[in-house]
């Protein structure tokens, strides 16, 4: 690895470390910009005596200047300790480990979905061309169009009550059995994700099997398939994982419709009711975990793009 | 003769569903060693009947007619074997090489691709070949540049390495498709005596396509004329210009640029003065990540009279873009002045209204109208939008008035108006992008390289043009190109750029009839003339130029700038 290299990526790194703490400050503030007291969320429901509004206050340093206020929060969130729940009263962290596997498991899943799917029809559409294509053309534009919510009520309609074949409640219980119940929630988050990336790359692969340099391989009789993955869809990749990489990280904000619609009790349907019900410490925590997943996964999805790319990237640094 | 290695026998191509065949009965041959001129303007199917040949028709396009590669007409093979018989039989060289290499692949990648999968050679014996063919080329240090990327060479190397590349099957033919168009006057000389190397050593046959009859001339031993999808005749480049007897020909032959256009006003003052210009980029260092300084100008002061014109000329990396740049207020200088009628114009205007009020004054004309117009946008809409940034207040039924007048300036059509710049020829394109720079009345036109993608018959058009507008609007002309043919046509003035440095400047006259410079020679030698033998003179620039030589021009493309 070349000093540039290494430069390049502490830079990243960097910028990873700002875009985070920004993210924590702003996370933070929505405490204050909340309506309603947090003192009496706390106390959930009972009518404080001055006494216990004291006690609280002092235990959630709510006393304290509002830097201060943030520099206990985050100095606990990264020893690990994410609060208590005003709700459940009980510490997040347990409230979060159970719910984060089926919540990932969940999103692994649509993700191989979207790739498999997404980026075959893509290739199939663009390489194929006539009928093919405008068959994908017309499925995307469908696909597009269709909110998460109204596919997953029509797959629980069709799959689950027509034609029986997948349950449409709960989670499933072992890694064989939680697949089979996450399959509709899988396939309803994926349908749209599936016609972008679609489109993505058959316009990035389009647009790179009418570069001049194709017709250079062609000439010197490269076989078609050697052609197609070290010239077009080699050339194309940056393009399709940039996109992709930004859509598919806000997918875990997204599996909350699935997971409402399915009776999922992972992380999406956590935050909804969290959020519902102003358990502040609990919102705090997740959508911090969410950024995080979101800006490390695009920073990851930038490396390769790189890697892929070197001279975009010195392009980039260089304007 | 000895055996005739590519022939092409009454070949028409039509496009999908069009009535007319855009090539029409072409019957070529071309023998082993010998070089085959095929010439005629843009659009004339040049281009279209040596793709045919290669195989890279667009879909849908027909082909009636025979060819025979080596011997074998390729409509009795099967689809397979015919992919062999190109990959083997044939080398292709393209326009562009930029666009034509895979940014993204290394020049070893690329060197041995068809070694390893067409060849069935191992990747080491692969590797070898491809190192021989590039010194073959003359390429130094083949071993480093094998692991660089296209976006690292300059594209005269670049164009080198499409040779060696084409070479690595052996093949007999090489169709050259205007493989100089896009390089300057040197380099073209050294690709081209690279050909003619190759052409002895290996006992090429060669069809060239060129819109350069010049060039032709110089290297092909026949010469076909081609227009509107017909050879009208095929000519002994010796003894061309007697035997012509075909009018259009002889068009061509008499297209070369009628001389002294120009007269400068004397007297008044200067409308653009510069002085001790100089500017540095920051870039990286050919090897590890160091940071250096690259001078791109350097010291570089002339002035412009109204209604004068003045030329700069050198090669690409000379800085003369870099120059127009910071006259245009798109690059800022790091030491000396620019004056524009007695205004300091040294650093870029600040805020819109400085901006515009500056365009007024001073405006652009690009290489390449095909990128430097909005395809979306009518000629009209272009101009209207245009003419409109300087009159605000003006109704539709003026702005369109404007328009119109802009259109007759430029000698265009009204009807092409309503048209978008994909249904426009380059010269017409190039023609709505003068009228673009024309609309602000400006009082300085810059002309960045605004000829030198356009066939020699509508360079004359658009130089005579210019130099009308010149006369008629008193619109001073700074021209910038590395065609010293175009510049000595429409300049009175020349300053001639190396490496950052005036070698030389002075009126025109003195200083292209009587050079001083070792340099201005040089690039005066490498314009092709009658009786001229391509040179390979890089050995000797190297040593006079270590620098940029060995790093190539990577250091002399800052960011921002076009290659």
């Amino acid at each position: 690895m070349s000093a540039s290299t290494i430069r390049q990526l502490l830079g990243k790194l960097g910028a990873l470390a700002l875009t985070l703490f920004l993210s924590s400050v702003v996370i933070f503030s929505s405490i204050l910009l909340t309506p309603g007291d947090p003192v009496a969320a706390i106390a959930g429901g009972r009518r404080p005596t001055p006494e216990m509004i004291e006690a609280i206050r002092e235990a959630h340093h709510l006393d304290q200047p509002v830097w201060l206020q943030y520099l206990y929060w985050i100095g606990d969130v990264l020893r690990g300790d994410l609060g208590t729940s005003f709700l459940y009263k009980a510490p997040v962290v347990d409230l979060i480990a159970p719910r984060l596997g089926v919540t990932v498991l969940l999103v692994l899943y649509t993700i191989v979905l979207i790739v498999i799917f997404g980026i075959g029809s893509g290739i199939l559409a663009a390489r194929r061309g006539g009928a093919v294509d405008k068959t994908v053309l017309v499925a995307t534009s469908v696909g597009v169009a269709m909110p998460t919510f109204v596919v997953a009520i029509l797959l629980i309609w069709v799959f689950g009550r027509l034609l029986s074949w997948f349950p449409v409640y709960g989670a499933g219980e072992g890694l064989l059995d939680t697949l089979y119940h996450l399959t509709l929630p899988a396939i309803s988050l994926a349908v749209l994700y599936i016609a972008y990336l679609s489109r993505i790359t058959r316009s990035a692969i389009v647009a790179q099997q009418g570069a001049e340099h194709v017709d250079t391989a062609m000439v010197r009789g490269i076989p078609r398939g050697r052609i197609f993955r070290n010239h077009v869809f080699l050339n194309a990749s940056p393009q399709i994982l940039s996109i992709s990489g930004a859509t598919v990280a806000g997918l875990f904000a997204v599996s909350a419709i699935a997971e409402q619609a399915f009776g999922i009790g992972g992380i999406g349907s956590l935050l909804v009711e969290a959020a519902a019900r102003k358990d502040l410490p609990v919102v705090q925590v997740l959508s911090l975990l969410l950024v995080a997943l979101f800006v490390v996964l695009n920073a990851v999805i930038d490396v390769v793009v790189a890697v892929i790319d070197p001279d975009s990237a010195k392009s980039r640094r260089d304007a | 003769m000895s055996a005739l290695v590519l022939e092409l026998d009454g070949v028409s191509i039509a496009a999908p569903g069009a009535d007319e065949p855009l090539v029409r009965g072409v019957s070529l041959q071309v023998a082993a060693g010998e070089v085959l001129g095929l010439v005629g303007e843009s659009g004339s199917g040049k281009t279209l009947s040596v793709r045919a040949v290669a195989g890279l028709l667009p879909a849908g396009f027909e082909t009636e007619g025979v060819i025979r590669i080596d011997g074998e007409d390729i409509a009795t093979l099967s689809a397979a074997r015919l992919v062999d018989v190109r990959a083997r039989r044939l080398g292709m060289v393209f326009q562009t090489p930029r666009a034509h290499l895979n940014p993204l692949r290394t020049i070893g990648d690329f060197m041995t691709e068809a070694l390893v999968t067409v060849g069935g050679e191992s990747r080491g014996a692969a590797e070898q070949r491809a190192m021989e063919l590039l010194a073959e080329v003359g390429i130094g240090d083949p071993e480093r540049r094998m692991r660089q990327r296209p976006g690292d060479l300059s594209g005269g190397l670049l164009q080198r390495v499409m040779i060696a590349a084409t070479l690595a099957m052996d093949p007999p033919i090489l169709l050259a498709d205007e493989i100089t168009t896009a390089l300057d006057v040197t380099t073209q000389e050294e690709v081209m005596a690279v050909l003619a190397d190759l052409r002895k050593s290996r006992n090429l046959a060669v069809l060239f396509i060129t819109h350069d009859l010049a060039l032709a001339s110089a290297v092909c031993d026949r010469i076909a004329v081609m227009q509107d999808g017909r050879i009208v005749e095929t000519l002994k480049a010796a003894t061309m210009r007697a035997d012509a007897c075909d009018p259009y020909t002889q068009r061509l032959l008499s297209a070369v640029l009628p001389a002294d256009l120009r007269t400068g006003e004397k007297g008044s003052d200067p409308v653009l003065v510069v002085e001790g210009l100089r500017k540095t980029f920051r870039v990286r260092a050919a090897r590890g990540g160091r940071r250096e300084s690259f001078v791109a100008v350097d010291d570089i002061g002339f002035s412009l009279s109204p209604g004068g014109s003045l030329g700069i000329v050198g090669e690409s990396g000379s800085g003369k873009s870099t120059t127009a740049r910071i006259i245009c207020g798109l690059e800022r200088p790091d030491a000396g002045s620019v004056s524009v009628k007695g205004e300091d114009w040294t650093l870029p205007a600040r805020g819109t209204a400085g901006r515009r009020r500056r365009a007024r004054i001073a405006q652009m004309v690009f290489q390449d109208p095909y990128l430097s117009l909005d395809r979306r946008q009518t000629v009209r809409q272009c101009l209207r939008e245009a003419v409109g940034v300087h009159r605000r207040s003006d109704s539709l039924a003026e702005l369109d008035a404007r328009v119109d007048e802009l259109l007759e300036a430029v000698r265009l059509d009204l009807a092409l108006a309503d048209r978008r710049p994909r249904s426009l020829s380059g010269g017409q394109r190039q023609r709505v992008a003068i009228a673009r720079a024309l609309a602000a009345d400006p009082e300085i036109l810059v002309l960045d390289e605004a000829v030198s993608a356009l066939d020699v018959t509508t360079q004359v058009e658009i130089l005579t043009l210019l130099d009308r507008i010149r006369r008629e609007t008193g619109v001073a002309l700074l021209m910038i190109s590395h065609d010293i043919a175009a510049v000595r046509r429409l300049c009175d003035y020349v300053v001639v750029m190396q490496a950052g440095r005036a070698v030389e400047q002075g009126p025109i006259a003195d200083v292209l009839d009587r050079p001083k410079a070792e340099y201005t020679r040089l690039l005066l030698d490498s314009i092709p003339h009658e009786g001229w033998v391509p040179q390979r003179r890089i050995p000797a620039r190297t040593q006079s130029l270590p620098s940029v030589a060995t790093s190539t021009t990577p250091v002399a493309v800052p960011p921002g700038r076009k290659r």
